[in-house]
């Protein structure tokens, strides 16, 4: 019958715990990285230079079109053929997996968060825009000192969602055999047959995830909410 | 919009709903009904008439699908077998009904009566043998690897150090970890579960693994293009199959067991062999262990 | 050309049908789910918004194992890998589309829907004829873009097995001694079909806010 023990039955809990730690570590390092390509990014879509924007549209494209799936695929198999040997087998000892995963995650989602960015600057305003090159200041100064936090706290609500959409893709990383949590509790569940406690547990996780997070980004736009806008 | 919800339309939805768990409550009341099994099996299936064969029909040559939408396989024949012998048994008029089955669902569906026997491709584990039963085995596989034919790993000792892909919820995973641990590898050897075989096929096309391993047959079958592959044999185990029974059925039992052995003495077993796995299936050697397996179960008279 | 052919093939015999149906099917359950959601019956607007919440927070992956595996237990039958696929796909898409529509729907003033039932509609004819046809005009481009990420997640099945357009690719691929540039052929495909699908919805997007002027509907 139903027997729930299993989830925490030597080995299966560490193995689970273990599970839950990758599955932390790969989102939230996904997070910054995308974070910083896709600030970069959503600049360069932004820019006055046309060439930038138009690199910068590519990119959004690219990763925005083509399934998580599939890059992850073309990261993990395909690029270390690219590669000189010895190159591939560093990657190989060091855990290629769990990097391959967390490259594609980052670049999968830098693309939405460049769309992010490039919708801030439009809410934002030329208004804006204007007055900060009235004062003097150049659009890379501008940037900085004025834009970036405006914008940055215009688009906190989607950076959020964003990073729950990480957490749920964290699970593809079984796909090329990484530990994380879909995988173990697959195991889990063959290893034992029972699949409805360890399915829940899954299921569990991700959802306490989503609603921790949602939670912590009300909290946290109650204090940086732009006034004179809505939150997001 | 907010709706404002009169007298009739909500009567009409608590209807609608009361509707819908009654017949959720009667779904589930139907399925646990149906898991009164204390009975032998062959007398359950002498009141209802029907034998219901749990088959596989996505995992050839075990058990599949044909163009037809015939269900054909090695496992698939052999229950074909027992259905006639117990139709022999109980005078005629027993019909067949195919149920497909997963290697999530076997057990599940076995226990609960959905089905009476599972024909697929289950191997004999302890943990298995506590919850259903066993006929004599029918079939014996072992784990082997695929590499690709420029490869330079010849045989078992080859393996050591390198990166092995296998099957998600298998037991080449620990398989390989008691290997490593008793040190039958000069280096450890690294496992990678892939959920598919079709991603651990890419894995060794790009390199990314130097190694998959799975059930023997299943490599012969994957690696049919021998330009590409070749398969090298590891001996290192030995997976015995099964037919699956509810517990409690000894007559039934009793049945399926001499059907098998019918099968191996007269021969019949290794003209299906051939059909599906050799000559015309995908050329893979009679293993010793499946010669063996033969000579045990032809049982003199 | 003839191995792209049947990855073709096998696009559109899974995937696409895969993606068609569920948003068939997805579609119309979101209607009613979205007026469930906006119901004044309390436990039914919370049971929607649980079921919701939900499905938005989990994985594909997570979804499809839970069918391949809640369904044979309660039906007693296994269920292929396909319509696993096929009903978790459709769940889950049910979710976002409930969103959508109900954004749609709330976005239409409420004395749309009060006049239409002053001149003699039923509650259920004024919301059928009145006011989700307003709703869909306005909802078309999420509802389309939506779709077309149900598409990129039909991806996904070829985690629990069915033998959809990255399995051909290995199949082929198995079969023909190439190089793995299918792969490339079918990122290919998908970026020339989603991008291309993706300027026809901004199009369509600037169609329909144009008419939307006050004034008109």
């Amino acid at each position: 019958m139903i027997d729930w023990s299993v989830l925490w039955q030597p080995p299966n809990g560490r193995n689970l715990l273990e599970a839950l730690l990758l599955t932390f570590q790969i989102a939230a390092i996904s997070w910054v990285m995308s974070m910083a390509l896709g600030i970069g990014i959503g600049l360069m879509r932004a820019a006055p230079i046309a060439v930038l924007r138009f690199i910068g549209t590519v990119y959004v494209e690219i990763f925005r079109n083509i399934p998580l799936l599939v890059q992850l695929f073309f990261v993990y198999f395909i690029f270390p053929r690219i590669l000189p040997v010895f190159a591939r087998q560093v990657l190989f000892n060091y855990g290629w997996e769990v990097a391959a995963s967390i490259i594609t995650l980052s670049l999968y989602s830098s693309a939405k968060i460049a769309e992010l960015v490039k919708s801030g600057f439009n809410t934002i305003g030329p208004g804006l825009h204007m007055a900060a090159a009235s004062s003097g200041l150049t659009w890379w100064q501008s940037q900085r000192h004025i834009f970036l936090n405006l914008l940055l706290r215009t688009i906190t609500p989607g950076l959020a969602s964003e990073f729950v959409t990480i957490f749920k893709g964290s699970s593809l990383a079984m796909a090329v055999g990484v530990a994380e949590t879909t995988y173990v509790t697959r195991q889990l569940g063959t290893e034992t047959f029972q699949w409805l406690p360890v399915n829940v547990y899954a299921s569990a996780v991700y959802l306490l995830c989503a609603w921790i997070i949602a939670a912590a980004m009300l909290l946290v736009e109650k204090r940086i909410a732009v006034p004179g806008r809505i939150g997001g | 919009m907010r709706e404002a919800t009169s007298e009739t339309h909500s009567a009409d939805r608590r209807g609608f709903l009361s509707a819908g768990a009654a017949s959720l409550a009667t779904l589930l009341a139907a399925s646990a009904a149906r898991a009164d099994t204390s009975e032998d099996t062959l007398d359950r299936i002498k009141s209802s008439g029907v034998f219901n064969l749990g088959i596989r029909e996505a995992a050839p040559p075990y058990g599949f699908k044909d163009a037809n939408g015939q269900y054909l396989g090695f496992a698939t024949d052999i229950g074909k077998a027992i259905h006639d012998a117990v139709n022999k048994e109980l005078g005629g008029a027993i019909k067949l009904n195919y149920v497909a089955v997963t290697s999530q669902t076997r057990i599940p569906l076995l226990q609960n009566g959905a089905i009476d026997l599972e024909a697929g491709a289950t191997v004999m584990t302890i943990g298995r043998s506590k919850v259903v039963d066993f006929s004599i085995p029918h079939f014996v596989t072992s784990t082997s690897a695929l590499v690709l034919a420029a490869s330079p790993i010849k045989d078992v000792a080859d393996l050591a150090g390198k990166r092995i892909g296998i099957p998600q919820g298998g037991l080449e995973a620990a398989l390989f970890r008691s290997a490593n641990e008793s040190g039958t590898f000069a280096t450890a050897v690294k496992t990678i579960g892939f959920p598919d075989h079709s991603q651990g096929i890419t894995a060794l096309q790009t390199g990314t693994v130097d190694v998959y391993s799975s059930d023997e047959p299943i490599l012969y079958d994957i690696g049919r293009d021998r330009s590409q592959f070749r398969v090298v044999p590891m001996k290192m185990n030995a997976a015995t199959q099964t037919l699956l029974i509810r517990p409690g059925s000894s007559k039934f039992k009793r049945i399926a067991d001499q059907t098998i052995a019918q099968l191996c003495s007269s021969g019949e077993w290794e003209k299906l062999y051939q059909r599906y796995f050799g000559e015309g299936g995908f050329k893979m050697p009679l293993p010793e262990a499946g010669k063996f397996l033969v000579q045990m179960n032809s049982w003199p008279a | 050309m003839h191995e792209y052919l049947s990855m073709l093939s096998a696009l559109l015999r899974y995937n696409v049908t895969l993606t068609l149906l569920a948003v068939a099917l997805a579609l119309p359950i979101a209607c009613a789910g979205a007026f469930a959601r906006l119901s004044r019956i309390g436990w039914i607007a919370l049971a929607m918004r649980i079921y919701v919440n939900t499905l938005r927070s989990m994985p594909l992956v997570m979804v499809m194992f839970w069918i391949y595996m809640i369904v044979p237990m309660i039906g007693g039958r296994s269920l292929s890998a396909y319509w696993s696929a096929l009903i978790a796909l459709t769940c889950f898409e049910v979710a976002y589309f409930t969103e959508i529509v109900r954004a749609g729907v709330q976005s239409i003033p409420s004395n749309q829907y009060a006049a239409a039932v002053a001149t003699g509609l039923s509650r259920f004819q004024a919301a059928r004829y009145v006011v989700i046809p307003q709703a869909l005009r306005r909802m078309l481009p999420a509802l389309l873009t939506q779709s077309l990420i149900a598409f990129q997640d039909s991806t996904i099945s070829s985690i629990i097995g069915v033998p959809e357009m990255l399995q051909e690719a290995t199949i082929i691929n198995a079969r023909e001694q190439a190089p793995v540039h299918y792969y490339a052929l079918l990122a290919a495909t998908f970026l020339v079909l989603c991008y291309g699908t993706s300027l026809l919805v901004r199009r369509l997007e600037q169609r329909l806010r144009v008419d939307l002027r006050p004034g008109k509907s």
